[in-house]
C-alpha cells in the first residue's frame, strides 16, 4: 500500500469513528406517573444550587478547569431557570431565607444535609432510574426544612459534569480508537417533591462532540430544546394548562 | 495512594527509605533545601491562583462552617503552632473548617488549612487538633504543593481525580458524582485543580509526608503541646475507621501508614519532652468545637452513618449530660440506627461482611436496608432496644428542660415510627406551640400532625 493509500485508509476510519461516536450516549427521563398525568402540579420551583464540574484531557493528562466549571455552573443554571420561566414556572432559590427566621448558617447546613441525601439516593437512581415510577426514592420530607419548600412543589437539582478532550487527544483517539477521542457533557436534572422529598423525574441529557466542545460556551443551543421538551413531558406550568384542554 | 517512590535523586535510599524513616535525613535535607531555595514560576503562580479558587468554591457552595466560637478557637491553636517562624512568601495562614464527613485535613499551598467536621468530631482533645495542624502547616512551610506539582509536570503524570473517585464509585457508575455524598471538598477542589487536590487529600509523597511528621512534632513541642498527641491522634484514626464503610478514604484514613507513622511519633515523643504541657482538657475541646460535632452528627444522619452519629453524640451527651441539645442529637441517632446495631458485629467485621455492606451501600435504599434487617430477629431486637434508648433519652432531656422543643419532635418521630399516632400527635403539637411560626421545622411538623391525626382517627374507627 503507498503511502497516500494507507493516509486515506487512516482517514476514512477516523471518519468513521467520528460519525459512531456523535451518539454515543442517548438523553433519555423518568418520572413518576402523577407528574406526567398532571395529578401532581409543578407550578412553584426551588432551585438547589447547581453543580457544574468542567475538565480537560489534553496529552499530557487531566487538568482542572476552574473558572470554566464556575461559568458554566452559573450557564446551566440560569439557562435551567429561564426555560422554566418560559414554562411559566415562579422560581425561588434554596439559598433565600424567605420570611423564615432561618440563619444562613442554617440554611447552609440544610442544603449541605439535601445535597447528601440527594447523593445517597442517586447511588440507586442512577442504577435503577425506571423505579421512580414507583415512587422507591426519595430525599425523605427535611426537604420541607428549606424555607422555600413551603412555597414551592418542587426542588430541582441541577448538574453538569464535561469533559473537554484537547485537539490532540481527540486525533489521537480517533487514530488509535477508544473513547478518548470526543469531548462530552451530562446535564441531569432531577426533581424532587419539596414536602416529602419523593423524587418525581431525573432527566440526564448527554452529548459528546467530536469537534469542538460547544456544551462549555453555548449551553443554549446544546440543551434548550431538550430542556423545553422535558418540561413539556413533565406538564411544567403552561405545559399542564395547555394538556387540560 | 503514595505515587512516588522517593527523591528521584537518590534511587538507592528510596527503597530503604520505604523501611526505614531515619535514614530519609538525606531526601529530607534535599527537600529542606528545595523549599529554602524555593523561588516562584509561572507554573507556580497557576498552583497558588488555583488555590484561591478553591478557596473561593469553598464558601461559594457554603460547605464553610462559620461559628462564633470554633473559629477563634481554630485560629488560636493554628497561631499557637505557626509560632514566630518567618512566614513564606504568598502564605496566608488560615484556618477552616469543611461540612464533610471524610474524616481528613489538607492544606493547600497558599496557606489554606481545611479541617473537616468528620474529622474535628472524631479528636478528643486539644493537642490532637494541635498535631493535624501542625503536619498540615508544615506542608506549607516547605512549599510541599508546589514542589509536589513541578514534579507532577516533569514527569508529565496523568493523575486525574475522577479516576481515583470513579475507583471508589459503584461498578458502571459513569456520572463521578455518585459519590459525592462523601468527601464533597474532593470532588469540589477537584474540579477547580486535581493535582492539588490529589496531593494534599491523598497524601504527598513518602519523603514529604515524613518531613511533615517530623517538622510537625518540632512544632508542636516549641509550642508546648504534648508531642504524644500526634501518635494519640494516628491510633483514634485507625480504631474508628472500622465503624462504617467509607466510599473514599483520604490519607488520615491510609491504615499501614497510620500504624507506622504511629510508631515514628511514639519515638519521637519518647525523646523529646515538651517544655511545659498543659493538661489536656477534653471537655473544653468538646465544648470548642461543638459545632462541628453537631453539624457532623447531622451530616452522619444524612448520609447513613448512624453508627458513626451514635458514637459522636454518646461523647457529647456523656461529656455534658445535662445539655438537652445533646442528648436529643443521640435520642436522634438511636432513633435513626434503627435495625442496625450500635457497632458492626463480627460477622460484619469480616471481610465478607464489609463488602456485603458495600453492595447493600449502593444497591438499597436506606428503607429498603432497613426492611432486610428487619427480616431477622436479630434486626429486631436492634430495632427495640434503639427505639426504647432513644424515648428514655428524649424524656430524659425533657426533665431537665420541659421546654425543649426539639425533644417534642423527636418523641413525635419516634412515636409516628413505632405506630402511636395519637402520642405522636401530642409531641407534634406541644412541639409547635413552643417555637415561632417561622422556624424552619414548622412546615413539616405541621404537615406530621395533620398526617397522624388522620392516622390516628383510622384506627380508633377500626376498634
Ligand atoms: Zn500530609
Amino acid at each position: 500500500m503507498t503511502l497516500k493509500l494507507r493516509l486515506l485508509a487512516i482517514l476514512c476510519a477516523a471518519g468513521f469513528l467520528t460519525v459512531n461516536t456523535q451518539a454515543i450516549t442517548p438523553s433519555w427521563s423518568y418520572e413518576n406517573p402523577k407528574v406526567t398525568t398532571g395529578e401532581f402540579q409543578v407550578r412553584n420551583v426551588c432551585m438547589m444550587p447547581a453543580e457544574g464540574k468542567l475538565s480537560k484531557v489534553t496529552m499530557k493528562g487531566g487538568q482542572g478547569m476552574s473558572s470554566e466549571s464556575d461559568n458554566w455552573t452559573s450557564a446551566l443554571e440560569n439557562m435551567v431557570e429561564a426555560h422554566l420561566k418560559t414554562a411559566g414556572a415562579q422560581i425561588l432559590q434554596a439559598s433565600d431565607a424567605m420570611a423564615s427566621g432561618a440563619s444562613d448558617e442554617e440554611i447552609r447546613q440544610v442544603i449541605v444535609q439535601l445535597n447528601q441525601k440527594y447523593e445517597d439516593v442517586a447511588n440507586q437512581l442512577n442504577r435503577h432510574p425506571k423505579d421512580i415510577k414507583k415512587s422507591r426514592f426519595t430525599l425523605g420530607d427535611d426537604a420541607a426544612l428549606l424555607p422555600c419548600a413551603a412555597k414551592s412543589d418542587v426542588l430541582v437539582f441541577v448538574q453538569g459534569e464535561g469533559q473537554v478532550t484537547s485537539g490532540g487527544k481527540k486525533a489521537m483517539g480517533m487514530l488509535v480508537g477508544g473513547k478518548g477521542n470526543v469531548s462530552y457533557a451530562t446535564l441531569v436534572l432531577t426533581m424532587a417533591d419539596a414536602k416529602t422529598g419523593e423524587i418525581l423525574a431525573f432527566a440526564r441529557l448527554s452529548n459528546a462532540e467530536s469537534f469542538g466542545d460547544k456544551f462549555v460556551d453555548q449551553t443554549e443551543n446544546v440543551y434548550g430544546k431538550a430542556l423545553d421538551k422535558q418540561f413539556s413531558r413533565l406538564r411544567i406550568g403552561v405545559y399542564l394548562d395547555k394538556k387540560k384542554h | 495512594m503514595h505515587r512516588k517512590a522517593a527523591c528521584l535523586k537518590c534511587p538507592t535510599l528510596a527503597l530503604v527509605l520505604l523501611v526505614m524513616f531515619p535514614v530519609a535525613v538525606t531526601c529530607a535535607q534535599e527537600l529542606d533545601k528545595a523549599a529554602a531555595d524555593f523561588h516562584f514560576t509561572d507554573v507556580d503562580t497557576q498552583v497558588l491562583h488555583d488555590s484561591k479558587a478553591i478557596d473561593e468554591q469553598y464558601l461559594k457552595k457554603g460547605l464553610v462552617l462559620q461559628d462564633p466560637q470554633l473559629q477563634p478557637f481554630l485560629d488560636s491553636v493554628g497561631k499557637r503552632i505557626i509560632g514566630n517562624r518567618p512566614i513564606p512568601d504568598q502564605v496566608e495562614f488560615k484556618f477552616t473548617v469543611l461540612r464533610d464527613p471524610m474524616v481528613q485535613a489538607f492544606a493547600l499551598p497558599n496557606g489554606s488549612v481545611y479541617v473537616t467536621t468528620g474529622l474535628l468530631s472524631l479528636l478528643e482533645d486539644e493537642s490532637q487538633l494541635a498535631a493535624v495542624l501542625s503536619h498540615e502547616t508544615a506542608h506549607v512551610f516547605e512549599r510541599h504543593g508546589y514542589l509536589e506539582n513541578r514534579s507532577f509536570r516533569k514527569k508529565a503524570l496523568t493523575l486525574n481525580i475522577l479516576q481515583i473517585v470513579a475507583s471508589a464509585a459503584p461498578a458502571g457508575g459513569n456520572f463521578s458524582q455518585s459519590v459525592q455524598l462523601f468527601g464533597a471538598a474532593v470532588n469540589l477542589g477537584a474540579a477547580v485543580s486535581s493535582e492539588i487536590i490529589v496531593a494534599s487529600v491523598f497524601g504527598y509523597s513518602r519523603e514529604m509526608e515524613h518531613q511533615a511528621d517530623n517538622d510537625g512534632l518540632i512544632a508542636l513541642s516549641n509550642a508546648s503541646y504534648d508531642p504524644t498527641a500526634m501518635a494519640r491522634t494516628f491510633e483514634l484514626l485507625d480504631e474508628d475507621s472500622s465503624l462504617e464503610y467509607e466510599p473514599i478514604q483520604g490519607f488520615y484514613r491510609d491504615h499501614p501508614k497510620l500504624t507506622e507513622r504511629r510508631e515514628l511519633a511514639l519515638q519521637y515523643a519518647s525523646t523529646h519532652k515538651a517544655n511545659k504541657p498543659e493538661a489536656d482538657d477534653k471537655k473544653t475541646y468538646a465544648d470548642n468545637a461543638s459545632a462541628a460535632i453537631c453539624s457532623e452528627i447531622q451530616l452522619d444522619l444524612s448520609s447513613r452513618r448512624e453508627r458513626t452519629a451514635v458514637d459522636r453524640a454518646s461523647k457529647l451527651s456523656d461529656m455534658f449530660p445535662d445539655n438537652p441539645k445533646y442528648k436529643v442529637l443521640l435520642a436522634d441517632s438511636y432513633r435513626a440506627l434503627g435495625a442496625k446495631t450500635k457497632l458492626p458485629s463480627p460477622d460484619e467485621r469480616t471481610r465478607h461482611g464489609q463488602a456485603e455492606h458495600r453492595k447493600e451501600y449502593f444497591s438499597m435504599t436506606p428503607e429498603e436496608e432497613q426492611k432486610r434487617l428487619l427480616a431477622k430477629p436479630d434486626g429486631q431486637a436492634a430495632l427495640h432496644d434503639n427505639e426504647a434508648t432513644a424515648e428514655q433519652l428524649y424524656k430524659s432531656a425533657l426533665q431537665s428542660n420541659p421546654n425543649y422543643a426539639d425533644a417534642h419532635r423527636g418523641l413525635g418521630f419516634l412515636f409516628e415510627q413505632e405506630g402511636r399516632y395519637n402520642e405522636a400527635a401530642t409531641e407534634y403539637q406541644s412541639y409547635l406551640s413552643m417555637v415561632a411560626g417561622t422556624s424552619m421545622d414548622h412546615l413539616r411538623i405541621e404537615r406530621r400532625l395533620a398526617a397522624v391525626r388522620k392516622l390516628s382517627d383510622a384506627s380508633m374507627q377500626s376498634r
